[in-house]
């Protein structure tokens, strides 16, 4: 039993037997190879395939259904060598088909599926290099389990290279040896051709010939460092493609949930996410975000692939497929984008203002809130160093670092002023985000107790949430700042050659020109 | 130096000739053209008619029509052109002296 393969040959409809179907297309293809790429070539072998369907309907219309090899053995044999077509004679009379038909018997890599445990490019890159095909598995295994790069680079190879299906491509597929002392012949080739002609150029025009030869000579010297530079270049793309899938697949394998850049900091990362969309959102967004990268890396990969293996190009649309998705999603990241930050559009903010009593009092005690509950168990949820910090409670609760500053309040009440502010889809969105903030500052007698943390409400998202204090002093006013304090305090206004930092602990005095020493105050 | 290959490089030579001549009577489709090469054995495998064909179609000394054919699908008529005609008779003259000039060596030397 045999597989038959419909065919239309010059326009006629045959059964053909699947062997010697592989044998007719091997022979049309070593007669397109022998003539060239050019339109001439074209019309020469499809007038050569009609006459070709002409002797096949014969045989045909003498009561046979299906072509077999012998029939095409005949019809060959009737047609004749892509040698014999020549009128002119050749210097390449010596070749004969199948072998010396094609044009050059440089060894091509192509997946050799006879052998194949997945796609067979293991097996082709160990008959392209002639090595086993186990240590290529061994490779990929390794490296697919070092972050995953193995399986992008064996589905592109997969896509990319045809298999060797015909007997012609299994040829090429085994060509000649890619090493060293096949390069050396090559180049050696070269060079007796040169040394020839300049051996002949006696009888010719010196001088012309010369400078032919010549250039020659530096053409093919150029074309060699081209090549190398090629694989060269191919090895660092392909290299530079596989780093980059192992840094994000580390990324997104390595810390679910973490991002750690410098001065940038996100712990929770899903919880975190979830305060800016919906859960669907996030997910489209994942995978388009995903895409985004992925993609111009395939393009790398397959890129420095193609540079270092030179094989074949199949499947071209491919590669406008993957344009095509890559550009929508470049849209899609846009529009999600966009969507998300409508969230952020408005600022607004609330203030309150709290009257502080200092008169009865030397020294006013400034604390951070001892029984505010869940300072214990809050772990960073995002941190942007010198910016703002926000803490997830074990509950998901968010709560944020306040800013606190004292200033000189240039009238006689001490003050404490609270601003909240948030952004919001709208102006009223943001205003009622900032009213759900939870922050308070008490005074008990002389000490002015504030929270250290503020809270937003758990039933409010993550709106970019912040809260200013203003510690308003009157001149005069004495103030200790407790060691506790050190989160909560930004810039504060001191005289000359105190830093804000160097404040906590110790006890101030408030003038024209901000904090001051109490000792040399006391001292004027 | 084996004598078929000299055969068959001496038939070479004069096939584009015969083409014109054949289509010089009448339009032909190339498996006319064929069939009468094969008859006279001027050709041993048919592939070697095509690329004459269209290297004498392309210099512009024939041209060619599709025509439906009963047998199958349309055929490629080759016709000889004005050029053609030109050329087949300057081929006419140098075979004519061609054969003068093998036949006055061969008188000469074969003795």
């Amino acid at each position: 039993m045999k597989k038959t393969i419909k065919v239309n040959l010059g326009g006629l409809i045959f059964q053909i037997d699947e062997d010697a179907y592989e044998k007719l297309k091997d022979y049309l293809s070593a007669l397109s190879n022998h003539f060239g790429n050019e339109a001439e070539a074209k019309e020469i072998v499809s007038d050569v395939e009609s006459r070709i369907a002409e002797i096949l309907q014969a045989k045909t219309s003498q009561g046979k259904q299906v072509i077999d090899i012998n029939d095409i053995e005949d019809v060959i044999r009737i047609m004749g060598n892509p040698s014999d077509f020549d009128t002119e004679s050749k210097e390449d009379k010596n070749f004969s088909y199948p072998s010396g038909s094609y044009r050059s018997q440089k060894r091509r890599f192509y997946r050799d599926a006879d052998n194949a445990v997945f796609g067979g490019v293991c097996s082709g890159l160990g008959t392209y290099f002639n090595l086993d095909p186990v240590i290529f598995r061994v490779l990929f295994v390794i490296v697919t389990l070092f972050g995953l790069a193995g399986v992008p680079v064996y589905l592109i190879l997969w896509i990319a290279i045809p298999a060797a299906h015909t007997a012609a491509q299994k040829l090429e597929m085994h060509g000649e040896d890619v090493n060293i002392s096949n390069i050396e012949k090559a180049v050696k080739k070269e060079y007796e051709q040169v040394r020839e002609n300049f051996k002949r150029m006696n009888a010719r025009n010196r001088f012309r010939d010369f400078f032919e030869e010549l250039f020659r000579a530096i053409g093919i010297v150029l074309i060699t460092i081209l090549k190398i530079f090629g694989v060269f270049l191919g090895i660092i793309l392909t290299l530079t493609g596989i780093c980059f899938i192992i840094a994000f697949s580390a990324l997104i394998i390595g810390h679910p949930g973490m991002i750690n850049i410098e001065e940038f900091q996100v712990t929770h990362l899903s919880f975190f996410m979830e305060q800016f969309a919906e859960h669907g959102y996030l997910i489209i967004l994942f995978i388009v975000t995903f895409l985004l990268f992925f993609i111009p890396v395939c393009w790398l990969i397959y890129l420095g692939l193609k540079l270092i293996f030179r094989f074949k190009a199949k499947y071209l649309y491919a590669w406008f497929a993957s344009l095509a998705i890559w550009i929508m999603s470049i849209i899609l990241f846009i529009v999600l984008l966009v969507l998300i930050g409508m969230n952020f559009n408005e600022v607004n903010s609330t203030k309150t203002t709290l009257n502080l009593d200092t008169k009865n009092y030397r020294t006013v005690y400034l604390k951070i809130n001892p029984s505010f509950q869940d300072q214990s168990n809050i772990e960073l949820l995002l941190g942007i160093k010198e910016q703002a910090d926000y803490y997830l409670s074990k509950d998901k609760i968010i709560y944020g670092r306040p800013r606190l500053t004292i200033r000189n309040s240039n009238v006689e009440k001490p003050s404490v002023t609270i601003e909240k502010e948030s952004h919001g889809s709208t102006f009223d969105n943001a205003a009622n985000n900032a009213q759900q903030i939870s922050y308070e500052v008490i005074q008990k007698d002389s000490i002015v107790l504030v929270d250290p943390y503020y809270k937003i409400n758990k039933s409010e998202k993550w709106r970019a949430q912040h809260v200013d204090i203003d510690i308003n002093l009157p001149v005069g006013t004495v103030i200790y700042i407790d060691n506790n304090l050190a989160t909560v305090l930004k810039y504060t206004e001191t005289v000359e050659g105190i830093w804000y930092k160097a404040l906590i602990g110790k006890t101030w005095v408030m003038t024209e020109n901000g904090l001051a020493p109490i000792d040399k105050h006391n001292k004027k | 130096m084996n004598s078929d290959n000299a055969k068959a490089q001496m038939r070479k030579g004069v096939l584009e000739y015969c083409i014109l001549l054949i289509l010089s009577r009448n339009d032909v489709y190339a498996t006319d053209i064929i069939n009468i090469l094969k008859e006279s054995e001027m050709i041993v495998v048919e592939g070697t008619l095509y690329p004459l064909l269209t290297r004498q179609k392309n210099a512009g000394l024939l041209s060619y029509r599709w025509e439906e054919s009963t047998q199958g699908p349309p055929r490629k008529y080759y016709t000889i052109t004005e050029t053609g005609r030109q050329f087949l008779k300057e081929l006419d003259l140098s075979w004519e002296q061609l054969i003068q000039a093998v036949q006055s060596i061969r008188e000469k030397h074969n003795k």
